[in-house]
């Protein structure tokens, strides 16, 4: 027994010393005023994350807006761009013959060729148009060219009609306007045929 | 145009309901929150911190708030966290042993000293302790915590964090042991070598 008490209250003492040990080791005060310092912190925050709300949603709103513009002009110029194509390239005017010419299953010919053979088929191949400055007096002979050359060129035609259906098709559709004007600014050439050169010496 | 006016005046009610609900938490209990910081940082400006951090999540999910039954094993909880992941982002945190500490009013300056002594062999005794004997140990430092409270926090059952405690007291208490048997010993080598001298 003897042997006992002092070891029972040595470890009386040790736990009594612990546990003040303990309770000082928890025992942390804050500095004066946490909870105003912390309602502050808050507040501050609070602002913090409302003014954020209002940049991010202005900053939203700018670049909608910004899309919106680039939007608006990228569409104002393509529509432009359709507008000049539509003028200025025939063949997507003449798309419905093409597309009949392929439904018809006839072979394809460029623009150049479609106008050329027009042309041809107008003029003939010998036909000469008058220019505005030729002079309007002809001479007989020549007029009797010109009615052989019609009337060839009128057997031309319906031979170029059984030969190259492309003719009728183009006669059938003809050239657009626009492209037809640019055709007239090009000022038509008289051909005539020479007389052989006699030989001087 | 009376229905959205009667929304924004709810809601206007509801945030403002909201804000004196987190002023009064933060009265309540702002102490508590930075003895859970404390006693998982060790130091007071780092459990400050911590303090307004947890009471910043709290205001985030303010609306939980009126549900929650517990409000300090939830608030510790929170604290807990931060503390711990704040304890892992700062390693170097400086603890109060690198501290100059004011003489505390009242006390004499042999037993402050002894004191501190105290207080740092305790910290480097419960430093040494298992990771999980640690946490309910310190958790259990903390002021009017209950064994129910440390296990909402530690996420275990009460009866694991009793028998934590006391394993933990138990280990804490032997080294306490060997440590005043080898001071004993230390001191009569002295005395011998004092006498022989």
């Amino acid at each position: 027994m003897n042997h006992e008490e002092p070891k029972d209250a040595a470890e009386h003492l040790d736990e009594r010393w612990m546990d003040e040990a303990l309770e000082r080791f928890g025992a942390a005060e804050p500095r004066a005023g946490l909870e105003t310092r912390i309602l502050a912190n808050l507040e501050a925050h609070a602002a913090q994350r409302q003014r954020r709300c209002i940049y991010t949603f202005a900053g939203a709103a700018a670049v909608v807006l910004f899309g919106v513009m680039i939007a608006n002009v990228l569409s104002s110029k393509r529509s432009a761009s359709m507008n000049e194509a539509t003028r200025t390239l025939p063949a997507e005017v003449n798309s419905s013959s093409r597309g009949h010419k392929v439904a018809v299953g006839l072979p394809e010919t460029s623009v150049h060729e479609r106008h050329a053979i027009a042309h041809k088929n107008v003029t003939g191949n010998r036909m000469v148009l008058a220019a505005d400055g030729v002079k309007q007096e002809q001479s007989h002979a020549d007029k009797q060219l010109f009615a052989q050359g019609q009337s060839s060129s009128q057997n031309d035609l319906t031979q170029a009609s059984e030969q190259e259906p492309e003719s009728v098709i183009a006669q059938e559709h003809p050239a657009p306007e626009i492209y037809v004007s640019d055709l007239k600014t090009i000022q038509p050439i008289e051909v005539r045929e020479l007389a052989p050169v006699k030989n001087i010496n | 145009m009376y229905l959205p006016e009667q929304v924004i005046l709810s809601r206007t009610i509801a945030a403002h309901s909201q804000a004196e609900q987190v002023e009064a938490v933060v009265r309540q209990h702002a102490r508590f929150v930075y003895q859970v910081a404390y006693a998982v940082l060790r130091h007071p400006q780092e459990a400050e911190e911590a303090a307004q951090e947890t009471f910043i999540r709290v205001w985030k999910h303010a609306k939980e708030l009126a549900g929650i039954l517990n409000q300090r094993a939830w608030l510790a909880r929170i604290a807990w966290r931060v503390a711990c992941d704040r304890r892992r982002k700062y390693p170097a945190i400086a603890t109060n042993e690198d501290l100059p500490e004011l003489p505390a009013v009242g006390i004499g300056a042999e037993e402050s000293a002894i004191r501190n002594q105290q207080l740092a062999l305790l910290e480097r005794m419960i430093a040494t302790l298992p990771r999980e004997l640690r946490e309910t140990l310190t958790l259990s430092t903390v002021e009017e915590m209950t064994s129910v409270e440390i296990a909402e926090v530690l996420d275990i059952p009460g009866s694991s964090v009793r028998v934590r405690l006391l394993r933990a007291r138990q280990l804490l208490r032997e080294k306490v042991q060997v440590l005043m048997e080898r001071k004993k010993k230390d001191g009569t080598k002295r005395f011998n070598a004092g006498v022989e001298t």
